[in-house]
Formats: structure tokens, C-alpha cells, sequence
């Protein structure tokens, strides 16, 4: 608990979305050394807000911190999967 | 989740019944000239009724679309000869789609009609195909089908695809996932995310796409079917397509002209047609799958997709979103004159409630202005027709619009179309003559008939005319005398018989045709008229042609009425129908036929209606010389209406009288005044008959 963040992405991760997880995100990374996205709910995935997740674990990694995931939904991993970003977002 | 795709079935459908009226409008301009850019709004027209359709997994209608498209290809190419056995075959098939459509809209299934016109399609092409392929051996010849073609078509490997799109993409609603699924659809996808664009986290924009994709499919599907899939990105991306395996060119090179199969000989060929050749269609379980998926969901949401909607330009918006404005700033201002109201403000109330008023009838008007459509709509329909009819009449004949811009009210636009139709299927088979007649009559050029349509005043006038050979107003006359609708020897005014053929059961055709002239439809077209509170006049010239004269109200919501007081009761004359006003003093009454009272004007006797007794109004007696008479007139025929006051003249919204309380014979609806009361309007053709009937009553009950 002492050392990370969780951060819970809701049921969409998507384009209609991505606008507000940014700096939600943004401030993730301000706290702890080690982020976890809750992403069990997930039941809405699209490119805009895959690619802003990698966006954030690329510079995350830049700034050593640590982020992980908690329970992906099936639903993002399809997405992530035909996206051909498995690999990178660490699904694989 | 995903997007409930049905929410847009209604737009969809609007469309693509736009898109096959441009079709089918296109078409027959290409038989009059050939210009490539008619073929290409066709093309137009047909690709985007498969890419909706593939998009909301209706793929009967997206294969169909398919094939007709590959020969639209060939015309727009250059590689087919447009004739006019192309046309029809295409014009059927824009029938066949308005069919399937109709059917998907109304949640049925759609019948496997549309199989035959495929194979028509199918033979018209592979027909070219296999001569190219006697010709050229080995040349691949790709496959203008998919329906039927994809067992022959095992050339292809697979393919590479690389998708560069633009960065707006996602903006434009456009999803990279929902075509690599479709993509998966084709056969197995392997993808690859290129992420060497996408910026660093504080910088990227998260809105837009930075991501690219190399992909590889394995798949037997053609590359036009590939590219299918990216048709909504077209100009959105860079989109490269390669087939792995090159022993084959995926570039479509079939056809030359030389098997220009004509549509009656497919016809003939098609009754022989063996069964195996028609069943990839029905057989491919691949296809078929997904779609009793979606009519399933069709089914469930036909009901909340078939309420009607209408485009309005954005300017009748903005005008409306202005006056709305200018309404809120005129009804602050009156509200703070109120809360500090004194008398030296009374002008400034009197200004502000006359600035309310004009708001308020301007928003009005605009408001009534939204549902008005140009009556090319109803117009439209009509070349198609005249090109069926004077062909299967072997009748040379032109169609002419003009007008067609005007504007009137959707809902009268919807209930003028039958009867316009009629009257121009009347003037093809009635008014033009035959090509033979014409000759022997010495008539120069080709049949003509004219459509026009323009305002005036409150009213739309829409013209039929033709240049055929006219009523005979003797006949008529011969034939009215016949059914006992006039008694011989009567002289009557040369219009008014030719007006006679709008009555009932009056048909002079010789012969009863398939066309018209089964002894009904103009009485009924005169009577759906009337109905929307318009009048149709006919003009003929013997040997020159006949012109019918359509006027109709602009809208059914809203009359100019001219407000009348009886007794205590005031009553609503639509303005369009009074002829004048004369005080009572000044003319003198007489009685015919018993005690029927008359004004005798000229030549002609009106009888007078007095409210007081129609309407049954408790009053007292009044003077025969107080108050006035309105002279009135609708369908040709005149009364005099007897009242106290002339009041006003305003218009009014006209209310059903009939869903509120019941029909009444002599009203045709009821409004609201300014004061609250209600107040009725009275239908004069209504009121002229009930005061016959009740006159007759009286008579036979004194003798």
C-alpha cells in the first residue's frame, strides 16, 4: 500500500475518455514509485486510449517507475491484441 | 461494450434511398447522353450504399451492390458500351435494392429475388471473362464477383498491408480495430504496431493517432476486397496493399468488348441456368452467418427506426436559432419594463408587445419553413416512369420539369404524389397520341409532357400539360348524356364539361389499358385534392393538348382565415375562398325551388346560407337587412354565407376537429383565438352540400 499508486481506468478506455485519464495519469506519476492500473472493468477499448497507456508506460520507464496491471479485462486485452501492442503494453 | 450500430439504421436507410433515387435518376440521363460523370455519381451512389450496408452487416445488399459495381467499374473505365440494355438492367436492379431496403427497413427478411438479377450480372461479366481467358491464358483474370468467384480464385497467397493513417483519424470516428477485424474477417491477420511516432506522454495529444500497422493476411480474398475494408479512410491515410505471392497480378485486367451479351439473351440463358451456379450465394455460410445476426437486431429495433424524419438546411436553422435570440432579448426587456412598470412606460410596453408579435410570427413562419421541402422530390419519380410507360406504349415522348426548387409542406407533398402520378400516366396513355396518330394528324416532333410547379400567393400551382390531341368536349358531352349525368340538350359552359371527367365511374378511353382508364383514378385524384384543401382545373385545346392546373395550400397547419361573427359565435372562412363580401341592404333576396333563398348575381343564382339555421344557433330573429353576405366559392361551386361582421383577417392553426371531438359535415377544423375561445372553421364545399341536403329535407318534408 505505502509504495503505489493505484489507478482504477473505469469501464472506457477510449477516445472519449483519454482527455480526462491524462492528467489523472500525469498525477499517478507525480506520487509513487510504483503505479497500478485496475483495469477489470474495462469494457470499452480503442486506439486512442491504448496508445496513450503505452505512451505512459514509455515515460514512466523513463522515470523509473514501475507500472503494472491489475486484472485486464478481456475486453482491452482483444483490443491491445488486434492493435498488434500486446508486446509493448507488457501482455505478453 | 459495443456501439449499438441500429441507432443509425434510419439515417442509413434515408441514404441509401437518396443515394437510389441519384441512381436512378443518373441512369436515365446516360441514356440521353453518356457522360462519364453521370457514371461516376452511379458509382458513387452504389459504393456508398455497399460500404453502409457492409458497415451494418446487411451483406445481401452489400454483395449486390458489389457486383453492380464491378460493372459500373467496366462502364466508367471505358471497357463496357453503355446501352440500353445496361440501363435496364440496371435500373431493375436499383428497383431490386429499393426492395431489399424496403424489407431490412421494415424488419423482413430479404427473399433471395436478388439472386437472379446476380446472375445476370454474373453471366454479363464472366462471359467477358472467359473470353479473355481463351485469349489470354495466362493472364489471371480477376475475380469481378465475390459472390460466385472465390472457389476459382486460389492464385493469392497473401498479402502485405502496411496502414499509415492520418493523425486525425481516430477524430473522425474511424477505428483502426473495427478494420482489423474486418480484416480478420478475410482470412488470418497478423499485426504489427509501429510505435516510433507516437510522442512522449507529456506532449502527445491524445486525441490524435500516431500508431502505424504492417500487417500480413493470409487470405484468398481479392485486393479489391482488402482495400474494401480501408474504403471509409481512403483519403485518410497511406494504404499500401501487396500480394506476397507474385506469380499472379492482382491488377484487374479483365475484359475487351467483344461478348457484348445483351440482357434478353441472359434472360433467356438465365431460365437454363444451372442451380449450382446460383448456390455459392445461398450456400456461403461465411457470409450468411453474421447476417441473421443483424436482422435479428433489425427486427427488434424496426419499430423505433420508422419514424419519419426530414433534412432541413442549415440556414432555415441558423434563421431559427436567430429569432429565438431576438424573441429572449424582446422578452427580458418586457420582463424588467414589467417589474418597473409606471404610465410614462406605457409606449415602451406598447412597442415591446408589437416587437413580441413580429418575433413571434416571424419564428412561426420560419418554424413552418422547416418543413418545407422543393417538390423535386415528388417530380423526380416521374422520368423513370415516362420512360417505362412510353416504351412499353411505343410512344415517343419527352418529360420536361421545371420548377422543381418550389417548396411546399412535407405532409402535402406526400399526399400529392399518387395523384400527380396519375395524372401523368394519364396524360402518357390518354393525351399523347400514338406515333402513328401524330403522323397522320401532321404533328411535328415527339410527344411532349410538362410538369411545373410555382407559388402563388398562399398557394403551390403545379401544371401538367401535354401536347397530345386534347378533350373533346363533345364527346364528353355524348358521354355524360350516356350515364345520365346530364340530360340532353342542356347547355353547359365548354370547361365544365371537360370537368366532367373528374367525376366518378367517367371514363371516355376506348380502351381500358393496363396503364389507366379503367374508369377510375381521376375522380379519386380530384378528390385527394380537395381533401388537402386544393382544387384542380383542366384546359384542353382540341388537337393541342390538355393542361391540368393543381393549386394547392403550401402547408395543411396554418390558413389564412378571414374571422366572421353570427349571432355570438365567430367562425373562420379560409380568405383563398371568398369571392366578396356585399352588405344586405343593398340587394335584393328571392326564393326558388320552395323556400330556398338565392342571390341573383348576373346570370347566376347562389343560394344563401344562414349559419343561424345550419349550425342550429339560439338567437333571435334579426332583420333581413341587417348584416351582410360573404360569397364563397370551392369546387366551382358558390354560396352565399349570411353573417352579422365582417372581423378580422388572421391566420389560424388549424386543430383537428375530428380527433378532439367528431367530424362534422360543413367544418373542416377548429382553432384557438387570441382570447381563448374556439372558434370553427368552416369547409365551404362541406357546408354547400349540408345546406342542399338539409334545403332537399325541408322541401320533402312540407310536400
Amino acid at each position: 500500500m505505502a509504495n503505489k499508486t493505484t489507478l482504477n481506468l473505469g469501464s472506457a478506455l477510449d477516445i472519449v475518455h483519454v482527455g480526462d485519464l491524462k492528467p489523472r495519469l500525469t498525477t499517478a506519476l507525480e506520487k509513487k514509485p510504483h503505479v497500478v492500473l485496475i483495469a477489470d472493468k474495462i469494457e470499452r477499448a480503442d486506439t486512442a486510449g491504448v496508445q496513450l497507456i503505452y505512451s505512459f508506460m514509455q515515460y514512466a520507464k523513463e522515470k523509473d517507475i514501475a507500472v503494472t496491471w491489475q486484472k485486464p479485462s478481456d475486453k482491452l486485452l482483444e483490443t491491445v491484441s488486434k492493435l498488434g501492442m500486446s508486446e509493448a503494453l507488457g501482455f505478453v | 461494450m459495443e456501439i449499438d450500430l441500429s441507432q443509425f439504421h434510419a439515417v442509413f436507410f434515408e441514404e441509401s434511398f437518396e443515394g437510389l433515387d441519384v441512381m436512378e435518376q443518373e441512369l436515365l440521363n446516360l441514356e440521353e447522353d453518356t457522360d462519364l460523370e453521370n457514371v461516376n455519381t452511379i458509382f458513387r451512389a452504389a459504393h456508398s450504399i455497399k460500404g453502409g450496408s457492409a458497415t451494418f452487416g446487411f451483406n445481401q445488399v452489400a454483395e449486390f451492390t458489389h457486383v453492380m459495381e464491378t460493372l459500373l467499374d467496366e462502364m466508367r473505365e471505358g471497357k463496357r458500351e453503355i446501352t440500353r440494355e445496361i440501363i435496364d438492367l440496371l435500373l431493375k436492379s436499383v428497383d431490386c435494392l429499393r426492395g431489399m431496403l424496403n424489407k431490412l427497413q421494415d424488419g423482413d427478411d430479404v427473399n433471395n429475388d436478388y439472386v437472379e438479377l446476380v446472375d445476370y450480372f454474373n453471366q454479363l461479366l464472366s462471359n467477358e471473362s472467359s473470353d479473355d481467358k481463351q485469349n489470354t491464358p495466362n493472364q489471371n483474370s480477376e475475380e469481378p464477383l465475390s459472390v460466385s468467384n472465390k472457389d476459382d480464385d486460389n492464385s493469392n497467397g497473401g498479402y502485405s498491408i502496411k496502414f499509415v493513417p492520418e493523425n486525425y483519424i481516430l477524430q473522425t470516428g474511424n477505428e483502426p480495430v473495427r478494420m482489423f477485424k474486418e480484416l480478420e474477417g478475410l482470412g488470418t491477420l497478423t499485426v504489427k504496431a509501429d510505435l516510433t511516432k507516437v510522442p512522449n506522454f507529456v506532449e502527445l495529444d491524445p486525441e490524435l493517432c500516431f500508431v502505424s500497422w504492417d500487417m500480413q493476411l493470409d487470405s484468398q480474398e481479392s485486393e479489391a476486397d482488402i482495400r474494401a475494408v480501408f474504403e471509409w479512410v481512403d483519403d485518410d491515410c497511406l494504404l499500401e496493399v501487396k500480394q506476397l505471392n507474385n506469380s499472379s497480378s492482382n491488377e484487374s485486367e479483365k475484359t475487351s468488348d467483344n461478348a457484348k451479351a445483351t440482357v434478353s439473351e441472359i434472360n433467356s440463358e438465365a431460365s437454363t441456368q444451372t442451380k449450382a451456379q446460383t448456390e455459392p450465394l445461398v450456400a456461403d455460410s461465411k457470409k450468411l452467418v453474421p447476417i441473421k445476426k443483424e436482422k435479428e437486431a433489425v427486427k427488434s429495433t424496426n419499430k423505433s427506426t420508422s419514424s419519419a424524419s426530414i433534412r432541413v438546411g442549415i440556414d432555415k436553422v441558423d434563421t431559427l436559432i436567430d429569432l429565438v435570440g431576438e424573441l429572449v432579448i424582446t422578452q427580458s426587456m418586457l420582463g424588467e419594463l414589467g417589474e418597473n412598470f409606471d404610465v410614462s412606460k406605457l409606449e415602451q410596453l406598447v412597442a415591446g408587445l408589437r416587437e413580441l408579435e413580429s418575433n413571434t410570427r416571424e419564428l412561426q413562419e420560419s418554424v413552418m419553413r422547416i418543413r418545407m421541402l422543393p417538390i423535386g422530390f415528388v417530380f423526380n419519380r416521374m422520368p423513370r416512369m415516362v420512360r417505362d410507360l412510353s416504351a412499353q406504349l411505343g410512344k415517343n415522348i419527352d418529360l420536361i420539369i421545371k420548377g422543381e426548387d418550389t417548396e411546399l409542406d412535407k405532409t402535402v407533398m406526400e399526399q400529392i404524389g399518387d395523384p400527380l402520378t396519375h395524372l401523368v400516366r394519364n396524360a402518357i396513355d390518354h393525351g399523347i397520341e400514338s406515333n402513328q396518330q401524330r403522323a397522320d394528324n401532321n404533328k411535328q416532333g415527339v410527344g411532349k409532357i410538362t410538369l411545373d410547379a410555382y407559388h402563388q400567393g398562399g398557394n403551390i400551382i403545379i401544371e401538367i400539360e401535354d401536347n397530345g390531341g386534347g378533350i373533346n368536349p363533345d364527346i364528353i358531352y355524348a358521354k355524360a348524356v350516356e350515364k345520365g349525368l346530364i340530360e340532353e340538350g342542356v347547355e353547359i359552359p365548354e370547361e365544365q364539361i371537360i370537368g366532367l371527367i373528374m367525376e366518378p365511374g367517367f371514363s371516355t378511353a376506348e380502351v381500358v389499358s393496363d396503364v389507366s382508364g379503367r374508369g377510375v383514378g381521376l375522380d379519386v385524384v380530384k378528390r385527394n385534392i380537395n381533401n388537402l384543401g386544393g382544387s384542380v382545373d383542366i384546359s384542353s385545346v382540341v388537337g393541342r393538348g390538355t393542361k391540368f392546373t393543381i393549386r394547392l395550400p403550401l402547408t395543411l397547419a396554418i390558413l389564412d382565415g378571414q374571422l366572421i361573427r353570427c349571432a355570438n359565435e365567430i367562425y373562420v372562412i379560409p380568405l383563398a375562398s371568398i369571392v366578396e363580401s356585399i352588405p344586405l341592404a343593398g340587394i335584393k333576396l328571392t326564393k326558388i325551388a320552395g323556400n330556398m333563398p338565392v342571390y341573383k348575381n348576373g346570370n347566376e343564382y347562389i343560394p344563401i346560407v344562414d349559419l343561424r339555421d345550419e349550425f342550429d344557433i339560439k338567437t333571435e330573429k334579426q332583420s333581413t337587412n341587417e348584416g351582410l353576405i360573404a360569397i364563397v366559392e370551392g369546387e366551382n361551386r358558390k354560396i352565399a354565407i349570411k353573417i352579422d361582421e365582417l372581423l378580422g383577417q388572421q391566420q389560424v392553426v388549424i386543430k383537428s376537429l375530428e380527433s378532439h371531438y367528431k367530424c362534422i359535415q360543413g367544418v373542416s377544423g377548429a382553432t384557438i383565438l387570441g382570447d381563448g375561445r374556439v372558434s370553427l372553421i368552416l369547409d365551404i364545399v362541406g357546408l354547400s352540400r349540408r345546406s342542399a341536403d338539409r334545403a332537399t329535407a325541408v322541401r320533402e318534408k312540407v310536400a
